[in-house]
């Protein structure tokens, strides 16, 4: 017996829904079977929305799949594109956030009276920022350096966005620092303010001679600074004494001032 | 033209890297061949406005590189694959070449992803993009890094040994890629791989200790052996080089002794010659 | 397509020459990631599938979507396949599920009935229709439109009395009571 086929007219009726239920059924069933008449009734399907359904499957397949991280930036206001840039944690940054966690949960629990364990927990929290700065950027901790530093996009904007995870666990490290070092909350502010200057600093001056060796240049001007004053004058308090904060706050102006007079100047020339 | 160093010289510290060299090149593929520590991956990555020059002034496109708005102007129709190049940890293909893309300020996620996706097809990649870069061959980790290269059909491409670690069908394939798109294009490949040369540069520079040493066509290149190599069945004295040739033989270069027959030379010849003995032999030719 | 699906098989690629790769063959490869074969199904399958969905539901964005949730599954589960029946009937019961997923989360719903207006028939049809249903196709006709959207959910659709009560929009307990319906009076008109 010849394979009966569906005449383009019969498919054409159906796909208008203009058949009864028994020849519709009959049509289906047959199509089910048929790849002939399946491609006779492709003829008549809707080309715009087959076409455009195909653009979304690929589209689907090929997203990324996006990040908490990634999901908290853009609902506060972040662009998606720049949320993602933001939110990529290099190996060097993710070794970094585990040394703070550790460093919290050293801060947690060490016992209270052991004075040298705060001490030494006070002069390096400052320079957390200062480290976790100096890894968003450069060859040193960036396996792609060369083809960033090769791309149009704002070093400064990347550097910025690739910091941005440094605030959160700053922010955590004061809350561990209030809750558990003798002196509370206030203690856990005294900090901030040296670890902000030191990193601004870092900021500044990385672009020209490379964040990792002016991170470090900064991190043990602090700790003998740090360890300087609490041999000199007994306690590493004096190190976060009125005069040093007003310091700090003075360089994070300077360096903003300076920024911005520096993008002011760029932004002239072009 | 597009590309105009003039006077262009590289110091780090005490040690220089490239003496000052002035090169004008226009539309077309540009060869730069040299021995390892000739200077070339200090070449390109002043062109490719990684790294300043210590002297001299370097135009692309039309703008020039001192300023931060000409190297931004620059970056935005540039495409560079460098000699190394790594990854970040755990990223696909997709998402790598997708966040090249967005550093090449593509934000809109939208056309973006059929970008990356267009260079994935172009450098055969498509069917392994969702895979993670660590699970991929060194040949197809190199043509992902050619394909960011491609984003947004830049009109300098800068190129660092990019066939390092092709076999010589993906070699095959990269040429035919290339050549395609050197028109209208200006395309400065590096490589010490001659035959690539041959097969795809109608021009080649080649770069020795810092400085330029040959400016000109392949056979202009070969022809600077002319009379000087030939083949023994001993190494001679007055042969600065020799290696075992196919059909037998020693294929010597340098100064022929009385009598020997002087062989057709090869851009490779031509190009050992001038890079002296230090010039690297890769393989003695299949 | 505009991606170029379109002349990426050949245009009698449809399966029915012997020398086309089968869908069996298309899936495989799917589940091994082949873009290409995804491409082929796709331009197979995935017209006859929007026609179909498109007589269950007239929203045009709802079809879309629901083709699109199809393929994406489709590309992602290939390989639970299993050769358990036809691909076609494989890939109408992905469809027909999404269909009813997306429709169940809208309040209301454009869930098209058969066409019930008598259309004349030619008279191949007509014998080719009485071959193989005889007189059930004119009492599969007679139904009301109630009772014929059930026998087209669980019958032709084979949807379990469940998914064919999220489909409609009744409780199931009615699909129940309309399929009993339903073939009572089909028994009675055969009879």
């Amino acid at each position: 017996m010849i394979a009966w086929h569906a005449d383009a007219q019969l498919l054409a009726a159906y796909a208008d829904g203009r058949l009864d239920l028994a020849r519709t059924t009959s049509v289906e069933q047959h199509l089910l079977g048929c790849g002939t008449c399946r491609a006779t009734v492709a003829a008549v399907a809707d080309r715009p929305l087959l076409d455009r359904v195909w653009a979304e499957t690929l589209d689907v397949l090929d997203r990324p799949p996006v990040s908490a991280a990634e999901r908290i930036l853009t609902a506060v206001g972040l662009a998606p594109s720049a949320a993602r840039l933001a939110s990529k944690a290099s190996s060097a940054q993710r070794a970094w956030l585990w040394s703070c966690a550790l460093l919290a949960a050293f801060a947690i629990a060490a016992p209270r009276t052991e004075g040298w364990v705060i001490m030494w927990f006070l002069v390096l929290a400052p320079l957390v920022p200062v480290i976790g700065v100096a890894l968003a950027y450069g060859p040193d901790t960036d396996p792609m350096h060369e083809v960033v530093a090769a791309a149009p996009y704002s070093r400064l904007r990347l550097i910025l966005l690739r910091s941005l995870l440094v605030i959160p666990v700053t922010g955590a490290l004061v809350l561990v620092t209030g809750l558990t070092v003798p002196g509370g909350p206030t203690m856990s502010a005294l900090w901030l303010l040296p670890g902000l200057a030191l990193s601004a600093m870092t900021l500044a001056l990385e672009a020209r001679l490379g964040a990792l060796p002016v991170a470090a240049a900064l991190s043990l001007a602090w700790i003998v600074f740090a360890v300087g004053t609490r041999v000199g004058t007994g306690t590493v308090m004096t190190a976060y004494g009125p005069a040093v904060q007003l310091v700090c706050l003075t360089t994070l102006v300077a360096v903003a001032a300076f920024a911005a007079y520096g993008r002011h100047q760029a932004g002239r020339s072009s | 033209m597009d590309i105009h160093l003039t006077n262009v010289s590289k110091t780090y510290g005490r040690r220089r890297a490239l003496d000052p060299v002035s090169l004008n090149a226009g539309h077309g593929v540009l060869g730069l061949l040299g021995p390892n520590g000739a200077g070339k991956t200090t070449l390109l990555r002043i062109m490719a406005t990684v790294i300043a020059p210590t002297a001299g002034q370097v135009r692309l496109l039309g703008h020039d590189c001192a300023l931060a708005a000409g190297r931004a102007a620059i970056r935005r129709r540039l495409g560079y694959v460098p000699q190394e190049c790594g990854f970040p940890a755990g990223f696909t293909g997709f998402e790598y070449v997708d966040y090249v893309a967005i550093l090449k300020e593509w934000a809109d996620r939208r056309t973006r992803h059929d970008e990356v996706r267009r260079v994935l097809a172009v450098m055969g990649l498509t069917d392994v993009a969702g895979r993670r870069i660590r699970r991929l061959s060194g040949g197809m980790r190199r043509r992902l890094v050619i394909a960011q290269a491609l984003l947004g059909d830049p009109a300098l491409l800068v190129l660092d040994e990019p066939t390092v670690g092709l076999d010589p069908e993906q070699r095959l394939r990269f040429r035919d890629t290339v050549s395609g798109l050197a028109e209208g294009r200006s395309v400065v490949v590096s490589t010490h791989q001659t035959e690539d040369v041959v097969a795809l540069c109608p021009r080649v520079v080649v770069l020795h200790e810092g400085g330029i040493r040959y400016d000109g066509s392949p056979s202009g290149l070969a022809a600077m052996a002319d009379g000087r190599v030939w083949t023994a069945a001993d190494r001679d004295p007055g042969a600065v080089l020799a290696w075992r040739s196919e059909g037998g033989g020693l294929r010597q270069i340098g100064v022929p002794p009385a009598g020997a027959e002087p062989v057709p030379p090869t851009l490779e010849d031509g190009y050992l010659l001038l890079v002296g003995g230090t010039g690297e032999r890769q393989e003695v030719p299949a | 397509m505009g991606h170029g699906v379109d002349g990426v098989a050949n245009p009698g690629a449809t399966g029915s020459n012997p020398s086309d790769p089968t869908d069996a063959t298309l899936l495989s490869a799917v589940a091994g990631a082949d873009r290409d074969a995804f491409a082929v199904l796709y331009t197979r399958h995935a017209p006859w599938l929007q026609v179909r969905l498109r007589r269950r539901c007239g929203d045009p964005d709802v079809v879309a979507e629901a083709l699109q949730d199809t393929f994406v599954a489709v590309w992602r589960g290939a390989g639970r396949w299993g050769r358990r029946g036809e691909v076609p009937a494989w890939l109408w019961g992905i469809a027909i599920r999404r269909l009813i997923d997306l429709l169940a989360r809208r309040p209301s719903h454009d869930a098209l009935t058969a066409a019930s207006d008598p259309v004349v028939r030619s008279a191949e049809e007509q014998v080719l229709l009485g071959v193989e249903y005889g007189d059930a196709a004119g009492a599969l006709n007679r139904l009301s439109p109630e009772l014929q959207a059930v026998v087209r959910a669980t019958v032709l659709d084979g949807l379990t009395t469940r998914e064919a009560a999220r489909l409609l929009h009744i409780p199931q307990g009615t699909v129940k009571t309309r399929m009993a319906r339903a073939r009572s009076l089909l028994r009675q008109a055969l009879s």
